[in-house]
């Protein structure tokens, strides 16, 4: 497919209120995929939740967040540069990020609104970025599939974003 | 020398920079949370693994920052060449072919449109 149209506002709207429409599908789909990990709480709970941060987590967030992405792909048949689909997957990372950011923060908000915007806070310079960093990199890759036809480029930099996000979450859970 | 890469780089190495200064505060605001909730936190712990790991993300940003300068975008015939190299099942006997293929280099059927 060859390149006719330059990024526009409504296309990142869509890539980031997807990506944000996304945590919430995310979370669910966390629930149930936890449940095949569930032998594992009962032989030991920490390995658990590092298979859970590092395995589940990623494999389903990774394939959820570029929503925004597919639906402009498939549906609406965009056909930008690979440039402006890389920019369009960090905006899709931004919108998941900062949902999940106010989650979190909401989560703590009873020990104190300073303790939920200290935790926004640190949740913006660490998590934000490496959710921008992982959904950039699928969106290159749909943009390579875009570009070349070839799904299997897709699925190739889906991978490398899942990894990303597991080493990110497996390091995060070692620091505390 | 022509990279497809390119365009990765340079949104890459900007969030990686960021991601550099977020893990150089990462322990000092991550032990403020903790007290602030009674959860226990190794401030030297996470310095170990926090600062070797900001300095990486700083190194990888300025390389691919590098990387971005030195290389210059591919060309749109680049993409038409690799379109043209897709492959696809035959529908009669299953071999992998060409998507341009009219007919099966294998089976000799002719592949309809």
């Amino acid at each position: 497919m060859k390149v006719t149209e330059k990024l526009r506002l409504s296309h990142i709207l869509i890539g980031l209120g997807m990506g944000a429409l996304s945590g919430f599908i995310a979370g669910i789909a966390n629930i149930f995929y936890m449940g095949y990990a569930a032998a594992l709480y009962f032989l030991n709970p920490s390995i658990f939740v590092i298979f859970v941060v590092s395995f589940i987590a990623p494999f389903v967030e990774e394939q959820i967040k570029p929503l925004g992405l597919y639906l402009l792909k498939e549906e609406e048949g965009v056909s930008l540069s690979i440039g402006d689909w890389t920019i369009l997957g960090s905006f899709a990372g931004f919108g998941f990020g900062l949902l999940e950011n106010g989650l979190y923060a909401y989560q703590v908000s009873n020990y104190g609104y300073d303790v939920s915007l200290a935790l926004a806070g640190l949740r913006t310079l660490v998590s934000l970025p490496v959710h921008m960093i992982a959904t950039s990199v699928t969106g290159f890759g749909i943009g390579l599939w875009a570009r070349t036809g070839k799904v299997s480029y897709f699925i190739r930099f889906l991978v490398v974003a899942m990894l990303i996000h597991g080493f990110y979450n497996f390091v995060a859970t070692m620091v505390g | 020398m022509k990279s497809v890469y390119r365009d990765l780089a340079k949104p890459i190495s900007l969030l990686l920079a960021w991601l550099g200064i977020g893990w150089i505060f990462f322990p000092t605001i991550a032990f403020m949370v903790s007290k602030a909730v009674d959860e226990p936190f190794d401030m030297n712990k996470a310095g170990l693994i926090a600062y070797p790991l900001s300095a990486s993300c700083f190194m990888l940003s300025v390389f691919l920052i590098y990387f971005w300068y030195v290389t210059l975008p591919v060309e749109e015939s680049y993409f038409e060449e690799k379109a043209k190299r897709r492959m696809y099942k035959c529908p009669f006997c299953g071999k992998k072919i060409n998507i341009e293929e009219v007919r099966c280099p294998y089976c000799k059927m002719k592949i309809p449109k």
